[in-house]
């Protein structure tokens, strides 16, 4: 017997959080204490605009955390996920893996 | 439109979560300095006493001082990130009560029981894999140093090589060939996963 799909689940997905750059952004945070605006940059190849755009927007969802500080004199924005954005990319994951296995055992019934 | 590439995730996952040793630059001061200690205790050596110890201590001292200031223009150009407190105690661990004291002991039967095998070279060849397994692996290159210092460490069992005292100091040497080689290497790498930073007011799609 085939194994059904779960593809009703893809629609499921958060899409503050799937979005591939943001995605990106909160797989980074969830390995990490908190990272600065610099090393996002170069992880996700955004501009500034744009990753400044991706953190509000995550901001706004409760998921990430901003905090300014100085090093020496030079101003460092630091980014860190919050408990909520921790649950939810650590879903999201487990959300993916499993429709990664469906996706590995399924057969189209003919 | 863009898609998830789950390979590439679970790479900034690996590599956020081990920043610090893909800085591989910090290795390449202190591999330079590795070869020169390995080199000491060789025929090569072209210096005499009293040299010898104050350019040993000397070259140890610039290795972790341009090492440290490696870190820093690290953290200037790729970005700072601080790892979450606790999250590698087993590493740790296995670290200290494992993979160090195996370390020192083959040293150790190497130097005081010299048996046909160089001891050191395999367990050092294991202790390297184990590095690239908890630190993220991607580098193949660690997979290819360990194997060296395994084909190192049987050398004598062929008589190509002495065992015991003999190979510990061009072990050394090459140990720091393979820091300053693995170094570079890692930074490759890490280049390949963070990008140069764009200028800003490009059209890509938020």
């Amino acid at each position: 017997m085939a194994t059904k799909p779960r593809f009703d689940e893809l629609a499921e997905l958060d899409r503050l959080i799937h979005e591939p750059a943001r995605l990106s952004i909160l797989t980074a945070l969830s390995a990490c204490r908190s990272a600065d605006f610099l090393y996002l940059q170069r992880l996700t190849g955004l501009s500034k605009g744009n990753l400044s755009s991706h953190l509000a927007k995550l901001e706004e969802g409760g998921l990430v955390r901003v905090e300014k500080e100085f090093v020496g004199k030079i101003p460092v924005t630091r980014l860190a996920l919050t408990r909520l954005g921790r649950a939810g990319i650590e879903r999201h994951w487990q959300r993916l893996e499993a429709l990664r296995q469906h996706a590995l055992v399924w057969h189209p019934e003919v | 439109m863009q898609t998830v590439d789950q390979r590439r995730l679970e790479r900034i996952r690996s590599v956020t979560d081990n920043y610090f040793f893909w800085q591989g630059l910090r290795l390449v001061p202190m591999g330079a300095a590795l070869l020169v200690v390995g080199l000491r205790w060789t025929p090569w050596w072209p210096l005499v006493d009293p040299w010898n110890d104050l350019v040993l201590i000397f070259v140890l001292a610039i290795g972790l001082t341009a090492s440290w200031a490696i870190g820093s223009s690290y953290r200037r150009t790729f970005g700072d990130v601080r790892a979450r407190p606790g999250v590698h105690e087993r590493r740790d661990t296995l670290k200290w009560l494992v993979v160090y004291p195996a370390m020192v002991g083959a040293l150790v039967i190497d130097g005081i029981v010299r048996p046909a095998v160089f001891v050191t070279g395999p367990v050092w060849g294991a202790a390297t894999v184990a590095y690239w397994w908890s630190t993220g692996r991607g580098r193949p290159h660690y997979l290819v140093a360990a194997a060296l210092f395994s084909i190192y460490g049987f050398l004598p069992m062929f008589g190509l090589y002495p065992s015991g005292v003999a190979a510990i100091s061009p072990f050394f040497a090459l140990l720091g060939v393979v820091y300053m080689v693995g170094g570079v290497l890692d930074h490759f790498e890490l280049k390949r996963l963070l990008g140069p930073v764009p200028p800003d007011g490009d059209q890509t799609t938020v």
